[in-house]
C-alpha cells in the first residue's frame, strides 16, 4: 500500500491528460487491482464533473451592447489632453532636439505653400469650388471627434516636418532620435485605427482618406531601421513631399479653424482665406 | 495559427478599427466569463476583460502569432488579473487585511441569476452557488491555475510560461486546488449520490 502514496498525484494529471505513456500505463496497472485508490480516482472525477456544472450568470444585454464602447474609451482615456502646441513639444524629441529656426522655417514654408495652393485655387476655381474646399466636412462631426483629429493632425504634423526638415547631407541622425520617434509613428498609428473608424461612423470620407494616407507614411517610419538609415529617412522624406501631406494636414486644420471661429466667413471674402 | 486569424490580426496591425471590433466582439463573452471566474464578481470582470482588449490594441504589433489568438487572450487576462491583485494586495497589506479575507466578502456573483433572485434558488440553483463559491475559496494563483487548466485545457507548461513560474509550482497549485474544492464539494457528492456517504 506505500505504493498508493505514488500515484496520489497521478490521478488529477492522468484525468487532464498530463502523463506519459508509460506513466499512464502504470496508474492503470494500478488502478486495476487497488480498490482505494480506485476509491480516490472516482472522487477527483465526481468533483471534477461537479465543477463542469458551473454556469456563470448572464449579464443583461446591454451590458454586452456596451462592451465595445467601453474599450473604446478607455483607449482613448491616456491621450494627452488640451494644451498648448508648443507647451507639447517636449513629447516629440525630433522637435525637441531640433534647432528651434528650422522649426519656423518649416512652419513658414508650410504657411506660403498654403498660401500658393489657396491662391492657386482660388483663381483657377469657380467660388461654389473653392468654397468647398475650406469647407469642414461635415458639420455632423461630433465637436469631441473634430478635436481629437485635429490634435491627432497636429502631432503628426510636428512629427513628419521633423522629419522633412531633417538634412541628410548636413546633419546627424542621431538628433532626430529614431528610435523614439518610430515609437511615436506606432503610436500614431494605433490611435488612427480609433480615429478612422468613429470618423467613418460619422461619414468623413476626406479626413479618412487623409488619415489612410498619413498611416502609409506612418508605417514607413515606424519600419526604419534603428540608426542610421538615411536612405530609409529619404524614402520617408519623398513620401511626405509627394503626397504634400504637410499641406493637406495644414489644409485640414484651417477648415477646422475656420469651422470654429466665431464669426461665420463669407464666401466671397477672399482676403481671410489668405490668412 | 489559422490564417483568417492571421489576416485579422494583420488588419489590426495596418490600423483596420473594423477588425479590432471584431475580434473584440468575438471573445468578449469568453474573456468576460473568464475574469468573471478570476475575480468573482461582475464590476470587476468588467472591468478587466475591458483592460485585456486594451492591451491587445495596444499590444498588437508584439504578436508573434505562436499560439492562437485566443490562448493570447487568456494569457493576458491572468497575467492582467494577477497584476491588479497584487496591485491591490500592496494597498491591503497597509490595512494589515488578508487576501483571503477580502475574497470571502466578495464572492457573491452580483446582479446574477444565481445568487441574486430568490426564485432560482432551487435544489439545482444552491448546488451551483456552492460551486461557484468553492471557486472563490481557492487561493488567487490555485484558482489561476485550476481555471486555465480546467476550463481553458491549457497545458500546465503553458500555465507555468504564462504565470513565470515553475512547473512543478503549478502542479502543486492544481493539486492544492483541487483538494480543497474536493473538501468543499463533499457534501454535493454525497447527495448526488456520486459519493458513498461515510
Ligand atoms: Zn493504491
Amino acid at each position: 500500500m506505500t505504493n498508493c502514496k505514488k500515484y496520489e498525484n497521478h490521478f488529477v494529471l492522468s484525468i487532464y491528460k498530463e502523463l506519459s505513456e508509460k506513466e499512464q500505463a502504470a496508474l492503470d496497472k494500478h488502478l486495476q487491482k487497488c480498490t482505494n485508490c480506485q476509491q480516490q480516482f472516482k472522487q477527483i472525477q465526481a468533483t471534477l464533473g461537479l465543477m463542469d456544472q458551473r454556469q456563470h450568470p448572464e449579464p443583461e444585454a446591454e451590458f454586452w451592447d456596451g462592451f465595445w464602447g467601453g474599450v473604446q474609451v478607455k483607449i482613448h482615456q491616456p491621450l494627452p489632453q488640451k494644451a498648448p502646441v508648443w507647451a507639447r513639444l517636449k513629447e516629440w524629441p525630433i522637435i525637441h532636439r531640433l534647432p528651434r529656426f528650422s522649426l519656423q522655417i518649416g512652419t513658414a514654408m508650410a504657411m506660403l505653400l498654403i498660401g500658393i495652393f489657396i491662391g492657386k485655387f482660388y483663381f483657377s476655381y469657380d467660388a461654389q469650388k473653392q468654397n468647398q474646399l475650406l469647407t469642414p466636412e461635415s458639420d455632423a462631426i461630433p465637436i469631441e471627434l473634430q478635436k481629437q483629429t485635429s490634435t491627432y493632425l497636429e502631432k503628426t504634423n510636428l512629427l513628419l516636418l521633423g522629419i522633412a526638415n531633417f538634412d541628410t547631407k548636413n546633419e546627424d541622425p542621431f538628433i532626430l532620435d529614431l528610435k523614439n520617434n518610430k515609437k511615436f509613428s506606432r503610436d500614431l498609428i494605433k490611435q488612427a485605427a480609433v480615429l478612422k473608424h468613429d470618423l467613418s461612423e460619422a461619414n468623413a470620407p476626406r479626413l479618412l482618406s487623409l488619415l489612410s494616407e498619413l498611416e502609409v507614411i506612418l508605417m514607413q517610419l515606424a519600419n526604419l531601421e534603428e540608426e542610421n538609415d538615411l536612405p530609409g529617412i529619404e524614402f520617408v522624406q519623398s513620401a511626405i513631399e509627394g503626397r504634400s501631406i504637410l499641406l493637406k494636414i495644414n489644409l485640414e486644420q484651417l477648415r477646422s479653424n475656420k469651422m470654429h471661429s466665431p464669426v461665420p466667413q463669407k464666401h466671397n471674402e477672399k482676403t481671410k482665406i489668405h490668412l | 495559427m489559422h490564417l483568417d486569424e492571421q489576416q485579422i490580426i494583420q488588419k489590426i496591425r495596418d490600423g483596420d478599427a473594423t477588425a479590432f471590433r471584431e475580434v473584440v466582439e468575438k471573445h468578449k463573452r469568453d474573456i468576460y466569463y473568464l475574469a468573471l471566474d478570476f475575480t468573482g464578481n461582475h464590476h470587476d470582470a468588467e472591468d478587466l476583460a475591458q483592460d485585456v482588449f486594451v492591451q491587445v490594441f495596444r499590444s498588437i504589433q508584439s504578436f508573434r502569432g505562436e499560439s492562437s489568438l485566443r490562448v493570447w487572450l487568456h494569457r493576458i487576462t491572468v497575467n492582467l488579473f494577477i497584476n491588479k491583485r497584487r496591485k491591490k494586495a500592496l494597498s491591503a497589506m497597509e490595512l494589515k487585511e488578508d487576501f483571503s479575507h477580502e475574497y470571502s466578502e466578495n464572492t457573491s456573483f452580483d446582479g446574477g441569476r444565481i445568487h441574486g433572485n430568490p426564485e432560482q434558488t432551487t435544489e439545482s440553483g444552491f448546488a451551483l452557488t456552492h460551486i461557484n463559491s468553492a471557486l472563490q475559496s481557492l487561493s488567487e494563483r490555485e484558482r489561476s491555475v485550476f481555471v486555465l487548466r480546467h476550463y481553458k485545457d491549457m497545458q500546465l507548461k503553458d500555465i507555468a510560461a504564462t504565470l513565470h513560474i515553475a512547473e512543478g509550482t503549478v502542479k502543486g497549485l492544481l493539486f492544492r486546488a483541487i483538494r480543497k474544492l474536493q473538501k468543499e464539494l463533499a457534501f454535493y457528492r454525497q447527495d448526488l449520490g456520486l459519493e458513498a456517504s461515510e
